[in-house]
């Protein structure tokens, strides 16, 4: 007999901890070490304490514990909210449930806290890599739940992983209806848009060094698939933010944007695409020079013809887009405009640049080509090298890399010939983005990796309008041509060396890269209008929120008949022998006078009650009873008692 | 044991007339408790011990006593108390001066019917002694076994576990009782009963013996006589498998407790004159049969014996 409050042995306990672990193991990146470790020593606590049968925290212990943890949220996010906050939150909360875990029941709030806990790692990323460790949690999680409510103590574990298995089978195909045919809303999750996360991608400021920092990352930026041909590597450049405001060493984006909208005019064929950015948590939606037709409810178009999408690229996010190669974007220039893009710092910085702009203008008269071209034959012919380790640069960065140290990677290019376009009175800008981008031959796509990060310049030129003018591609034309392995020194550390040496390694990281890309075609980018799409293929006409509502409730209708029927096949009862056939007949006659069995009564005491209740029918039902009770539970049952019992219930007159 | 040839013309009286009127007599004195009445003497028929729940006071001693009286059975009381000794029970081996030797003067245990009285107020090392001698029917002391007189039965009463100062029986040992009841508070007419009749001892001493100690032998020779047909068993079966299988209890049923709830319902089946068993003689004596062996997981889910006992019953369709 154990002591009255000791804890005894929790049945499931060690499955439930190790569900735990696995569903907090995609937060542990992003949470702070010490819930982390915190969680951890509560479940080794935990667990000991269950071995030893050691007392679980008293009230005002767990009390404390729960006041300081939350305190220590508020402290570390000034919010309980958001998916980072309320991550970490729930986190301490499973700890603290876990110090007075005494019962199945507790046990199971936990289980259930370890999914919403996978739920939420969802919430931060949807990407295919974690899904094996997402499935993986989830059944371990299920299968501990099997575990706390298993009939039997001993039952052996592999016996409750095949059942759980087995259940989530035939729930499988529940889970894909929903996926298909459950109501997208339109817009972000429960409002959780406001992360703070940096992630990788281009920044509204470009400082040197900014854009090779990024191009040591070989992560993914987008990918395009193109509805037509693919255009050749040196026109593949893919547009961002514009940078206006220059301070000597950094560009910045304006902070005021009033600014009048140019016109474009666009020539020639438009090229069709369409782009499937990954999370960058920024507006802008990256685009080929330049982009004339976009989804306008989600995009709009700002003064310097970036595109923006409505909200911040928090999941992975998909646009149709057409741009044209040949046109012409603002063929007058406003006041403000100029103004804007002719400004340079006045606190003499850079002055032999300034210097230099000054010497062209005069050389050339103002005639914008020509000073254009001599400044890129400069580039060209001077011992200009293109790294990605260049040298640090002081207080007057222009000045130093254009006339002292000539290495630079495409930022440095790029700023110093726009401040010396500036100081020669040319309305120019910078413009960082993406050139390039490796084809897949496996999804016959465009990835475009960070590495592919570039920044160039743009230039008014009267009658052409703003005109791209890439520096880089004086200096090195291979990174233009080809990509940036191609362009640099070989000891530099271009991402993706390894694959470069190894075709069979290429194959390889090319076939996961479109697995991948139907991955974030077909589930995660899986909206609204792929659900109306998919009606569409199955014949609804003009498919809308209401046929989407009715298949959904027909579907589910179908699948319950058809599982209801498959376990009622599968545990139907045992076939009834004569006398229980013939008790039914009597149960469904005696139904007319109101009487039915109650759910454990006993055929025999059925009968005995209706005698009582139907004193008219007292003598035949009696004898039913009788001959049934001896037929069925009797010593020795004679083939003649079957006989009169037939006649009895035949002759039943209700 | 009797030598004497019965006359073979004197009408033997049947096993129902001999329990009727042992049921009559004892509903005399045990007022409104028939149910306990017949469960009591078919945890009897059926050679399993008895152990009554209750609080003091609602007559379990008067049970134990009248049906010692009815039956014609030697009987015996021990009181349970925290200092009672094994030898207290069993009886004690006495150096006799004029002989030189040892002698065994039986303990109180040598009775047919022994009522172990709180049993659960005494040490485990007492409570031990008293369910070995239940379990193998004789006792050993200083080496020498001694067999108990037969037919032997225990009725043991329990204090409620919350009440203080008791060591329960764990559960190993509870599993030894065949059935366990509970009497309760008598209904209000009958109390007045009580309260103007006479009193309760005086009647115990007028009490008749209904049946012989022969007769007792008989009718437990003929409970595990009755039939048992296969769909019955299927039956008994079904209400085993539901309480190994429902989440609500620690552990199934034992095979031990599945063949005791079989006896019970045949002992139940023979008092009552069916041919075979049925499904009600199962339903009838369940509760207290399978009442003190599962033990629920959530403490609060079930209020009594009663409350399993219709759980189970409700879950399991009758074949």
């Amino acid at each position: 007999m154990r002591e009255p409050n000791a804890p005894s042995r929790l049945r499931g306990l060690a499955w439930v901890l190790a569900a735990l672990a696995a569903a907090v193991g995609p937060h542990v990146p992003h949470l702070p070490a010490w819930v982390t470790l915190l969680l951890l020593a509560v479940c080794a606590w935990r667990w000991t304490a269950d071995l030893r049968g050691t007392r679980l925290a008293p009230l005002p212990l767990r009390v404390v514990v729960v006041l300081v943890s939350t305190v220590a949220i508020f402290g570390t996010y000034r919010t309980l909210n958001g998916i980072e906050a309320g991550t970490a939150f729930l986190v301490l909360m499973a700890a603290a449930k876990l110090l007075e875990t005494r019962t199945s029941r507790d046990l199971t709030v936990i289980v259930f806290i370890g999914w919403f806990l996978l739920y939420a790692a969802l919430l931060r990323e949807q990407s295919l890599s974690q899904l094996p460790w997402l499935l993986g949690s989830t059944f371990l999680t299920a299968v501990a739940l099997m575990r706390v409510h298993a009939s039997s103590a001993q039952a052996p574990a592999g016996h409750i992983v095949r059942r759980t298995l087995r259940l989530l089978l035939l729930a499988a195909p529940l889970a894909l209806l929903l996926f298909l045919l459950f109501p997208r809303l339109p817009g972000p999750f429960w409002g959780i848009d406001s992360r703070t996360e940096a992630r990788t991608g281009l920044d509204d400021e470009m400082t040197p060094g900014d854009v090779s920092d990024l191009s040591a990352s070989g992560e993914v930026a987008f990918r395009v698939r193109f509805f037509g041909a693919t255009p050749p590597p040196e026109q593949r450049y893919w547009r961002g933010p514009v940078l206006h405001e220059f301070d000597g060493r950094s560009w910045r984006r304006p902070s005021a944007q009033a600014f009048p909208q140019p016109q474009v005019t666009f020539r020639g064929p438009g090229i069709r695409y369409r782009i499937t950015l990954q999370p960058h948590a920024r507006r802008w939606v990256l685009a080929l020079d330049l982009p004339a037709t976009w989804p306008e409810r989600e995009i709009t178009q700002s003064f310097d013809l970036t595109l923006l999408s409505a909200r911040p690229i928090n999941n992975v996010a998909a646009f149709d887009l057409t741009s044209h190669m040949d046109f012409t974007a603002g063929a007058s220039l406003a006041a403000s405009m100029r103004r804007k893009d002719l400004a340079l710092p006045l606190d003499g910085t850079n002055a032999r640049s300034v210097a230099l702009g000054r010497e062209l203008a005069t050389r050339h008269a103002g005639n914008p080509r020509a000073i254009v071209g001599e400044l890129l034959t400069m580039f060209r012919q001077q011992p200009f090298v293109y790294t990605m380790q260049p040298p640090l640069l002081a207080d007057n960065a222009v000045d130093e890399f254009l006339f002292d140290t000539r290495k630079g990677f495409c930022e440095h290019y790029a700023s110093a010939f726009t401040v010396v376009m500036r100081a020669a009175g040319v309305p120019a800008r910078v413009v960082t983005g993406y050139q390039g981008g490796e084809f897949n031959p496996f999804g016959g796509y465009l990835i475009v990796r960070q590495s592919d990060a570039h920044a160039w310049s743009e230039v008014w030129l009267e009658g052409r309008g703003w005109s791209r003018v890439d520096p880089t591609a004086a200096v090195a034309p291979e990174r233009i041509q080809g990509s940036l392995i191609d362009a640099v020194a070989e000891d530099e550390p271009v991402p993706g060396r390894l694959r470069d040496a190894s075709p069979l390694w290429l194959q390889v990281e090319l076939g996961w890269d479109a697995v991948n890309d139907i991955w974030n075609q077909r589930v995660v980018r899986f909206d609204a209008q792929s659900q109306f799409d998919l009606l569409d293929r199955l014949g609804v006409d003009d498919p809308d929120w209401r046929a989407l509502g009715l298949g959904l409730a027909g579907s589910l209708a179908v699948f319950f008949v058809v599982l209801s029927t498959y376990l009622a096949w599968r545990y139907r009862p045992p076939p009834r022998d004569w006398p229980g056939r013939l008790h039914d007949v009597v149960v469904a006659r005696l139904r007319k006078r109101g009487l039915t069995p109650g759910p454990a009564e006993s055929p025999v005491a059925f009968i005995e009650r209706a005698e009582q209740a139907c004193p008219d029918l007292a003598r035949p039902l009696g004898d039913i009873r009788k001959l049934y009770a001896a037929l069925r539970y009797g010593p020795s049952p004679r083939i003649d008692d079957l006989q009169r019992l037939k006649h009895a219930v035949n002759s039943l007159r209700v | 044991m009797s030598t004497a040839n019965e006359p073979a013309a004197t009408a033997e009286p049947s096993l129902n007339e001999l329990i009727a009127a042992a049921v009559a007599g004892l509903n005399e004195i045990i007022l409104g408790k028939e149910t306990q009445v017949r469960l009591c003497l078919a945890c009897l028929f059926a050679r399993g011990h008895l152990l009554i729940e209750d609080i003091p006071g609602v007559g379990k001693t008067t049970l134990a006593h009248a049906l010692a009286r009815s039956l014609g059975l030697s009987y015996q009381r021990i009181q349970f108390t925290s200092d009672l000794l094994p030898a207290d029970i069993i009886g004690i081996s006495v150096f006799e001066a004029d002989t030189g030797q040892f002698r065994f003067h039986r303990g109180p245990v040598f009775a047919q019917l022994v009522l172990a009285d709180e049993v659960n107020r005494a040490t485990p090392k007492a409570q031990s002694a008293l369910l070995e001698a239940m379990e193998e029917h004789q006792v050993t002391a200083d080496g020498q076994t001694y067999p108990l007189t037969e037919p032997f039965f225990v009725i043991a009463t329990q204090n409620p576990s919350y009440q203080v100062g008791t060591y329960p029986l764990p559960e190993s040992q509870l599993d030894r009782f065949l059935m366990r009841i509970e009497l309760g508070y008598p209904a209000a007419s009958l109390e007045r009963q009580l309260l103007l009749g006479r009193d309760r001892r005086d009647l115990l001493d007028e009490l008749a013996t209904a049946i012989t100690p022969q007769q007792l032998l008989r009718l437990q020779g003929a409970v595990p006589q009755v039939h048992a047909s296969a769909a019955l068993l299927d039956y008994v079966q079904a209400v085993a498998r539901y309480t190994r299988q429902a989440p609500e209890f620690e552990a199934g049923l034992s095979p031990r407790a599945v063949i005791a709830l079989l006896r019970a319902a045949q002992a139940w089946a023979l008092m009552h004159g069916h041919e075979g068993v049925l499904p009600e003689d199962v339903q009838a004596v369940l509760p207290s049969v399978v009442g003190h062996r599962l033990a629920a997981r959530d403490d609060a889910r079930f209020r009594d014996a009663g409350e399993i006992g219709q759980h189970v019953l409700a879950a399991v369709a009758v074949p």
